[in-house]
């Protein structure tokens, strides 16, 4: 794959404190890369550096083979999108997006044309001489796709764009998002706090905390073999374990009472709430790091006490710290 | 039954406020164009013994009328747009941005409001005599600019402040620089900001009469200057003739004001 983007030790800070210490990173032409992490992990800020809605404190981003540190925001090739549709009030959905094209010197009839097309595509056609008031909120943020995806930059960020939208909207915009952005061929950067989004939009998924990433690989991968506790927090389906990650099908919650044999450990919870998934009865467990959500052979109730039971060989060891991090950066 | 007895009063309040709105507003301006047409209307004749051109014709026949309608304008047109000039990136930078002694700076440009005009203008008439600024249109345009400032500041920056800051930054990242952004995003979303600022700084300029007389030392002469003295005559056509063109002024510009902004929205916003 050819590289479109490489940051290099990426940093940036506000007043005093580092809000990005030194990330690092390329992406390759039509790939999807997506980056999660906490609220507050510097996320947004990434986002806004490389669209250079703010300055960067130190290192470089090459687009292309090009330093973008000098280049106006308004001239770069990276368009973002943001979380909310942020459509322009007195335009019609039209007119929102052939905004950009206009701004780009593209001649009447192509503005009219591609405009056209892309409005097809996100099956807005019988919507484009509505104001954006008309929409709904779905609507709106497929507007704001396709005033972005007909500029055809070079890269793509999204802004947890689907966040203020419903869990079903959300699910089936995801999908319709990423079958454009292949048909189109256009690279992307998504930022979310959503670990399920994360996986399911990524090519390849970076965990962030604290203003650097601290792992980096195949959705798959990172979900399954944390690197550290921290990522294993964020990302990680299962029992994150000072020692060591189990993966949520190595658990299974007992009750209070049951004896543990020698070779398995258990964790003692409370079920703060039961639900339902992939047709069974799951249990969410609060436990002294935080809540976990485990399947169970018993019928337990809410409120219950209960142990978190694994086999001890099931704990996956993390990598040590140092050595992966230098390995990411 | 209740609901016919409900309807009867919302309608009764509907004629009533109705009839309050033409007893404050229309009556007044219609009794003001009658006396301008009327010879001897005095009190309690309920209208006017005779009707004529009396009243207009002293106006129209005073040499000087034309010549201050039109220093009027341009000095209400040049206050309006320095308004404009300065109100607005000062109103932006006070939304936008935050720095140290912010405070301080919002404090001080609203302190025109806070002291006296006419005492600023004492003092400020000595600066410009000093620059030879006294007696000439600028100076005038200059103080005119105390009693406006301010409150095109304040205007703006409450335009700014509801426009927020997203809109601005989603046209910077789909290509827009900063001229376009202002003439795309930014112009026809404060647009009732800067209307009301356009509309306020004229008439308020219009009406200046002390600020005018010191700063402009009688050779600028303005309408006001004009107006003032007929009041001590006896005539009450003509004065009523004098407010009914001081009333129409704001009107006229503000009308060609919208048309020509609606026009470059248009222009700049075309597919």
């Amino acid at each position: 794959m050819n590289q479109l983007l490489q940051c290099n030790t990426l940093k940036k800070k506000y007043s005093q404190s580092s809000i990005l210490k030194g990330v690092t990173f390329s992406l390759g032409k039509g790939e999807h890369f997506t980056v999660v992490g906490p609220s507050g992990c510097g996320k947004t800020t990434l986002l806004r550096c490389l669209a250079g809605l703010e300055s960067i404190d130190g290192g470089d981003i090459i687009l292309n083979g090009k330093s973008l540190a000098k280049v106006k925001p308004e001239d770069r090739s990276v368009v973002l999108m943001f979380q909310d549709a942020l459509l322009f009030p007195h335009l019609t959905v039209f007119e929102n997006v052939t905004y950009g094209l206009k701004r780009i010197k593209t001649s009447k009839k192509d503005r009219i044309r591609q405009a056209e097309e892309m409005l097809e595509k996100v099956k807005l056609t019988k919507w484009k001489n509505a104001y954006p008031h008309e929409l709904s909120g779905g609507q709106k943020q497929r507007v704001s796709l396709a005033r972005a995806l007909v500029l055809k930059p070079d890269l793509l960020l999204l802004d947890e764009p689907f966040s203020s939208l419903d869990a079903t909207l959300r699910e089936s915009l995801r999908g319709e998002v990423k079958e454009l952005l292949k048909q189109e061929n256009i690279s992307s950067l998504f930022i979310t706090h959503d670990r399920d989004e994360a996986i399911e939009m990524a090519d390849r998924l970076a965990v962030m905390n604290n203003g650097e990433f601290i792992q980096m690989g195949l959705p798959y991968d990172v979900v399954t073999k944390p690197s550290c506790l921290e990522s294993a927090m964020i990302i990680g389906e299962g029992l994150a374990l000072d020692e060591g990650f189990i993966p949520l099908h190595e658990l299974i919650l007992v009750k209070q009472n049951e004896t543990i044999e020698p070779n398995f450990i258990s964790i003692p919870g409370k079920i703060t709430a039961v639900t339902v998934k992939n047709n069974h009865p799951y249990y969410r467990v609060s436990w002294d790091k935080g809540t976990v959500l485990v399947p169970s052979i018993n019928h337990l109730h809410q409120g219950e006490k209960a142990n978190i039971k694994a086999d001890r060989r099931a704990i996956r060891k993390y990598l040590q710290n140092e050595e992966h991090r230098r390995k990411v950066q | 039954m209740f609901h016919s007895i409900n309807i009867g009063k919302k309608k009764m309040t509907t004629i009533l406020m109705v009839l309050l709105f033409i007893l404050l507003f229309i009556l007044p301006f219609l009794t003001i164009i009658m006396k301008s047409f009327s010879i001897g209307w005095r009190w309690p004749d309920l209208l006017p013994n005779s009707y004529g051109f009396e009243g207009w014709k002293v106006i129209f026949r005073d040499p000087s009328l034309i010549e201050s309608i039109f220093t009027t304008i341009k000095i209400a047109l040049m206050v309006v747009g320095l308004n404009l000039l300065l109100a607005i990136p000062a109103a932006r930078a006070l939304s936008i941005y935050t720095f140290h002694g912010k405070s301080l700076i919002e404090a001080f440009l609203l302190s025109p409001i806070l002291i006296p005009g006419i005492l600023l203008a004492m003092g400020l008439q000595f600066t410009l005599i000093r620059f030879g600024l006294a007696d000439r249109m600028a100076g005038v345009v200059l103080v005119h600019l105390i009693p406006t400032l301010p409150y095109a500041i304040r205007i703006m920056r409450a335009g700014y402040e509801r426009l927020g800051n997203g809109l601005r930054e989603q046209a910077i990242v789909l290509g827009a620089s900063p001229l376009i952004r202002f003439l795309t995003v930014s112009l026809p979303l404060l647009l009732p900001s800067i209307r009301s600022v356009m509309l306020l700084t004229f008439v308020i300029s219009l009406g200046q009469y002390a600020l005018t007389a010191i700063i402009g030392g009688g050779t600028v002469v303005t309408l006001p200057l004009l107006y003032y003295p007929y009041f001590s005559g006896s005539n009450e056509a003509v004065i009523a003739g004098f407010s009914i063109i001081f009333a129409l002024l704001p009107l006229l510009f503000i009308g060609a004001a919208e048309i020509l902004l609606r026009l470059v929205i248009r222009a700049v916003n075309r597919v």
